[in-house]
């Protein structure tokens, strides 16, 4: 199977920065997946106002997965929460151009997204 | 010549780049210039000379395993050779008896070839092997029936290295009066192949895993006790009938030349595989977490099949542009079904997705396991951290 080099490119930029206290006020977090069935992504996203300021992540999986979890810190950092709302799997598929047998990847991060917003509005 | 940024090759058992020498001497066989006839042609010069060639390379190769040159029969690869033995010999023998066996070890080159025969009625018995990849000759006796006519094994597993015992299994079928097949893609140049010595009826032999040409390969066929098989196709009567075609002059001369230098560097190429195993094992298994696959004695050195607990090889795979190695086996890694081999040694799922294969060939270099090393123990970091381990 031959890899999209933007795929890659995030996957290669992908790092675990530090994590937030989850009680921190103001970082919501949610998670996706099972670590034991080797795919899992949590994310944290500190958001005040209607801004997400920063986002991190910890994640297990394919090269996919982690590579959807570092598109999402790319595009979503520094965006309101109505543009993270307006996010669905079509354009996470398509930015990342996922194989077929991928798509769960932009699933699960939908899924944590919206279970994140709900907390955050 | 490999490019400086090109990744460091560590996939020798998916494929192996043509040795120079052996280049050459297939290019003699190609132009105008050089020995470009078609063996078959029998009125004239060109003819001639391509046949003799021939007849020198089959001897070369014949002395090489240890076999005469009537006993070569050449294929376009050990798949084709896997075919021609397994439904050759079932088809051949189908009136003595319609049961055989095989192993969950074998390549799909063999497996594939079992279910397709068991559509046709055959019953088929798969043999398990043990934790270690290892298949014992108690469970080939046990799978053995009145009616088995043909017993089908690798001798060195392609994805865990580990060397069955083909001697041990090769005396029972041979006391059984039982057909034994060999698939022998793996073996050459990895293990001593000498088949004057060991009763094998049927061997699969590649070209492309010992530094020869892709396209080219060999089935033997043993003389005395003579086995027999039918034909895969017909248009001629190559290869004592048994391969309709055209011989590819070059691929057998490539072929042949190839193995007469891995049997001639046997000696030096084992000590230097050993060296740069001695390098790469302990410092895979020195990274939390990682544990072997398969037999750690009953193995050949050119192979280390690695478990990295908790980690996905893939995301692996995809993050080390810096060395080219395999998820599985090269015939079937873009599949996304873990590998069979892994799950037939025990395996999880899981497990055997995270495992990945490094193989080692002749120009490997110590400098570039200690680079490969270093990347992989700084991604092997990376992908734990990212997973908060």
């Amino acid at each position: 199977m031959m890899y999209n080099e933007q795929l890659l490119g995030y996957l290669q930029k992908a790092v675990a920065k530090p994590l937030w206290s989850e009680d921190k006020a103001q970082v919501f977090s949610a998670e996706a997946g099972i670590k034991d069935s080797g795919a899992w992504l949590k994310l944290y996203c500190h958001i005040e106002g209607n801004t997400i300021l920063d986002l991190r992540y910890r994640v297990l999986g394919s090269g996919y997965l982690i590579a959807t979890a570092e598109w999402a810190n790319a595009v979503l950092t520094g965006k309101s929460v109505a543009a993270a709302q307006s996010l669905n799997a079509s354009c996470v598929i398509e930015a990342l151009n996922l194989p077929p047998t991928r798509v769960y990847c932009a699933q699960m991060l939908v899924d944590v997204i919206t279970k994140i917003i709900r907390q955050a509005i | 010549m490999a490019n400086v940024f090109d990744p460091i090759y560590l996939d020798y058992m998916a494929t192996t780049p043509v040795d120079e020498k052996v280049a050459e001497e297939m290019m003699r066989c190609l132009t105008l210039k050089g020995n470009f006839g078609n063996a078959s042609s029998a009125t004239h010069v060109y003819g001639w000379r391509a046949q003799n060639t021939i007849s020198k390379a089959r001897e070369l190769l014949a002395y090489s395993i240890g076999a005469t040159p009537r006993e070569v029969v050449f294929t376009s690869g050990a798949t084709e050779a896997n075919n021609l033995a397994i439904q050759g010999a079932a088809r051949f023998y189908a009136k003595k008896g319609r049961h055989l066996i095989t192993t969950t070890l074998e390549h799909k080159a063999v497996l594939d070839v079992f279910y397709a025969l068991e559509k046709e009625g055959f019953k088929i018995t798969l043999v398990r092997p043990n934790s270690e990849g290892i298949v014992s000759v108690e469970a080939v006796a046990a799978a053995i029936t009145p009616e088995t006519i043909l017993v089908s094994t690798l001798w060195v597993n392609n994805e865990i290295g580990t060397i069955q015992p083909i001697a041990d299994i090769a005396a029972l079928t041979r006391e059984r009066g039982i057909l034994l097949h060999v698939d022998a893609a793996q073996a050459m140049g990895k293990v001593a192949v000498d088949l004057s010595q060991i009763p094998v009826d049927l061997m699969s032999f590649s070209a492309h895993k010992v530094y020869g040409p892709k396209g080219s390969g060999a089935l033997f066929v043993r003389n005395n006790p003579r086995a027999r098989v039918m034909p895969l196709f017909y248009g001629g009567a190559q290869e004592q009938g048994l391969r309709a075609g055209t011989l590819a002059t070059h691929q057998i001369v490539g072929m042949a030349a190839a193995f007469q230098r891995a049997k001639a560097e046997a000696k030096a190429d084992l000590k230097h595989i050993k060296a740069l195993n001695a390098l790469l094992l302990p410092g895979l298994l020195a990274l939390e977490g990682v544990t072997l696959n398969g037999s750690t004695d009953q193995r050949v050195p050119h192979n280390i099949n690695v478990c990295f607990q908790g980690l996905n090889a893939e995301a692996l795979l995809m993050s080390l542009p810096e060395i080219a190695v395999s998820a599985g086996s090269a015939c079937h890694s873009a599949e996304e079904e873990p590998s069979h081999v892994l799950k037939a040694i025990g395996l999880s799922d899981l497990q055997a997705r995270a495992s990945l294969r490094f193989s080692l060939g002749r120009y490997t270099t110590i400098d570039d396991i200690q680079r490969a090393l270093k990347a992989i123990s700084r991604e092997v970091q990376r992908e734990r951290d990212l997973a908060g381990k």
